[in-house]
């Protein structure tokens, strides 16, 4: 499939109608996906029948690119049970239903067990999180915000669930900050490239912050990088 | 019925046990060389754990050997019990702790309360 055709068919995925600020939550355009996925398979071969994990689905974009470029399976994770239910509902859309199996957890809470027999997905793909600074003031609910340092967060768990390959987004201003940590969890890391991102800017102690959507939140211009890491330590393939 | 199996894989070192309020039984298009490439991958013992669980009618051998991975009739039940079953109602269960992780929709909920966190 060109890319063009891949772009052209995740165009029918729909966005949130009501994304919850707090959560950062927004679709990850099928501009950038078809590029992420078409690159991760034309460059790479990570995709094609392989089994894939994608954390921090959403609507299931980037998953829904995979298997359109013929991934074996997918195991999709989010918090959030209305992004789920907006997953499902693409998910029914593009008649993938085998194909992308949901679980809700929140990767903030789970422990996942460091144990290399439990690695089971070839690639994990993300457009994670990239957080926001902690509020001051102490009567806001600190488990519901994306804090600063979350995609590090997604990047670990990545790490753990991963045989060969992540491909993930992060913000350009931490880069030297990623490459330091790649290192240390013995991956190499290639950014493959530069983007300007808009998001829906995450504003302090707004009061209508709960009921606020993205698409009436002020947007926030900053550049991201589109990197592949790419484990190192397994001897045994 | 393949998301029962890699969360038995993941979390912890315990297997999940699993049970169905309701279960559908879907027809998906059987694709050898799919199959082929999963089954290594599975966590059998607790796939065969699950089957039995849940009471399905199929019957799948103690192991898993070489010359079973090839076999046409083995590869044809597995996908049978891999994808065609899907607990769209129903409970994973703890076996250390006895705590049930809800499944709706087919989406099984593994949000942990705020108490549950170590």
């Amino acid at each position: 499939m060109k890319l063009k055709e891949l772009e052209s068919h995740l165009s029918h995925v729909e966005n949130f109608s009501n994304a919850k600020e707090y959560l950062e939550q927004y679709m990850t355009t099928p501009h950038l996906a078809a590029r992420m996925i078409y690159t991760a398979q034309t460059q790479y071969d990570d995709i094609e029948n392989h089994l894939l994990i994608d954390l921090g689905i959403g609507t299931g974009m980037l998953s829904i690119a995979s298997c359109l470029l013929n991934a074996d399976h997918i195991f999709g994770f989010d918090c959030d049970i209305d992004a789920l239910n907006l997953c499902q509902s693409n998910i029914k859309e593009f008649e993938l239903e085998s194909n992308i199996d949901l679980i809700q957890a929140d990767l903030r809470r789970i422990r996942l067990p460091v144990d290399l027999h439990r690695i089971i997905a070839d690639t994990v793909i993300m457009n994670p999180p990239f957080g926001t600074k902690p509020f001051s003031s102490s009567t806001e609910n600190q488990d519901e915000l994306c804090l600063t340092g979350i995609d590090m967060h997604f990047l670990q768990y990545a790490r753990q669930l991963a045989r060969h390959s992540i491909y993930s987004l992060h913000k350009t201003s931490t880069r030297d900050h990623i490459y330091k940590k790649a290192k240390d969890w013995n991956m190499n890391m290639d950014v493959l490239a530069v983007l300007q991102f808009d998001i829906p800017k995450l504003e302090k102690k707004r009061s209508n912050r709960k009921t606020s959507t993205a698409s009436n939140a002020p947007l926030k211009s900053i550049e991201v990088d589109f990197i592949r890491f790419e484990i190192k330590d397994n001897t045994d393939d | 019925m393949l998301t029962s199996n890699i969360l038995k894989g993941v979390t912890r070192g315990f297997p999940l046990k699993i049970k169905a309020d309701k279960m559908e039984h879907i027809s998906v298009d059987y694709n050898r060389d799919f199959i082929a490439r999963i089954i290594p991958r599975i966590e059998y013992d607790a796939l065969r754990a699950a089957v039995n669980d849940l009471g399905l009618n199929e019957s799948l051998p103690e192991a898993m050997s070489e010359t079973l991975q090839q076999d046409d009739e083995f590869l044809k039940t597995m996908h049978k019990v891999l994808l065609e079953y899907e607990v769209e109602e129903g409970e994973l269960i703890c076996p250390e702790t006895g705590r049930k992780f809800p499944i709706s929709k087919g989406i099984p909920n593994m949000l942990l309360q705020e108490t549950e966190v170590s």
